[in-house]
């Protein structure tokens, strides 16, 4: 998919390396988990699915334990074990129509471009990986 | 000789008048019934309706209760029928669609009006009906409730081979971390063999490192809805 987004001109959040990838490098390979299982723009599905399926396949974890040091973990999955989880609140459209709720943001301080919490749910973290590659202005 | 009583002319009977008159007015109302606008369905109607879905007791409990002062609306079902439309399909649809729409049931089929589900219930029944589609296709909410262990405080610092895990409710509240076994992490006895874990890897009290005060979280209750 990833692929398909580049030859359009997009470039590809690769939520799959943020949330089964640790933020750390458990492998001693120098590289930070979440960072090594990501697409790399050209590269063929054959390298892709090697890398992840074995060369890399120790580092990938279940997102309900996201690991974001080697010593903290992250739950990133609601209890439906399908949607990401969140904080704060939310704006309900509800069974019949209609919406409910604010979304005003919580942070104005977003150091290196990152919430205080970017790596602590996963809607957060699917934020902060969207936000890395648009552009400052158009 | 006294004559027996006759009409000495042709005149309207006032018994006659009133039959007819009866008769007239039933007939009036029958039509007025019939052509007016669909009439919101009653709290009998709206149970039945999902009957293959989720079973109600009213229905198979009761063959014998009382027909209901107005009775479902098949009539209503009729007139919007589409020959298209699957009739295993249409047995799910509660609520009149104006002819030529859409007749698909959604989600409002499945909630009675009144009722408030919550999403594991929507699931559950849309489940029960047969539908796995939409909102269906998810497992409803606590398939994977969080996990309950011991309290780890943040200031606590922790040994090898422990971790402190982080939750949330699924309505947005952090959950106090629990602590939990390393995924690497394959603790022996004094004499080499394994220490058995947990499938969770939460770590129970037994297990603990030393000096942790041994509480357990609690899960925080769900925020009142909107």
């Amino acid at each position: 998919m990833c692929e398909y987004a580049r030859q359009k001109g997009f470039t590809c959040a690769d939520n799959f390396a943020q949330y089964m990838g640790a933020d750390y490098d458990s492998n001693g390979d120098g590289i930070v988990d979440s960072a090594g299982l990501q697409y790399q723009a050209g590269e063929s599905e054959a390298t892709y699915v090697a890398r992840i399926s074995t060369t890399l396949r120790p580092t990938i974890r279940d997102a309900n334990a996201h690991f974001v040091s080697s010593g903290s973990s992250y739950d990133y999955i609601q209890s439906d074990d399908t949607h990401p989880t969140y904080t704060g609140g939310t704006v309900t459209a509800g069974l019949f129509g209609g919406s409910t709720g604010s979304g005003a943001p919580r942070y104005t301080s977003l150091p290196n471009g990152k919430s205080p919490i970017w790596n602590q749910y996963g809607h957060e973290r699917m934020g902060w990986t969207v936000s890395t590659s648009n552009t400052a202005a158009p | 000789m006294a004559k027996p009583p006759t009409r000495d002319r042709w005149g309207p009977s006032t018994g006659f008048l009133v039959v007819a008159f009866g008769l007239v007015a039933g007939a009036v109302a029958g039509w007025w019934s019939a052509t007016s606008g669909p009439t919101p369905p009653t709290p009998q109607t709206q149970s039945a309706a999902p009957a293959s879905a989720a079973s109600t007791p009213a229905a198979s409990a009761a063959p014998d209760a009382p027909v209901p002062a107005r009775a479902p609306a098949p009539a209503r079902a009729t007139r919007v029928r589409d020959a298209s439309t699957p009739v295993s399909a249409e047995r799910h649809i509660a609520r009149v669609r104006p002819p030529g729409t859409d007749q698909t049931p959604d989600i409002t089929d499945y909630v009675n009006d009144g009722e408030k589900p919550t999403m594991k219930d929507v699931i559950d029944r849309l489940h029960a009906a047969g539908v796995h589609s939409g909102l269906g296709a998810f497992n409803p909410p606590g398939t994977k409730p969080p996990l309950v262990g011991l309290a780890v405080p943040e200031d606590f610092v922790l040994p090898p081979g422990y971790v402190r895990h982080y939750q949330a409710t699924d309505d947005g509240q952090r959950i106090e971390p629990i602590l939990m076994f390393a995924p690497d992490y394959h603790p022996t006895t004094a004499d080499g063999r394994p220490v058995a874990l947990p499938g969770d890897r939460v770590v129970p009290p037994e297990l603990a490192p030393p000096g942790l005060p041994i509480r357990h979280i609690v899960v925080p209750a769900p925020m009142p809805g909107p």
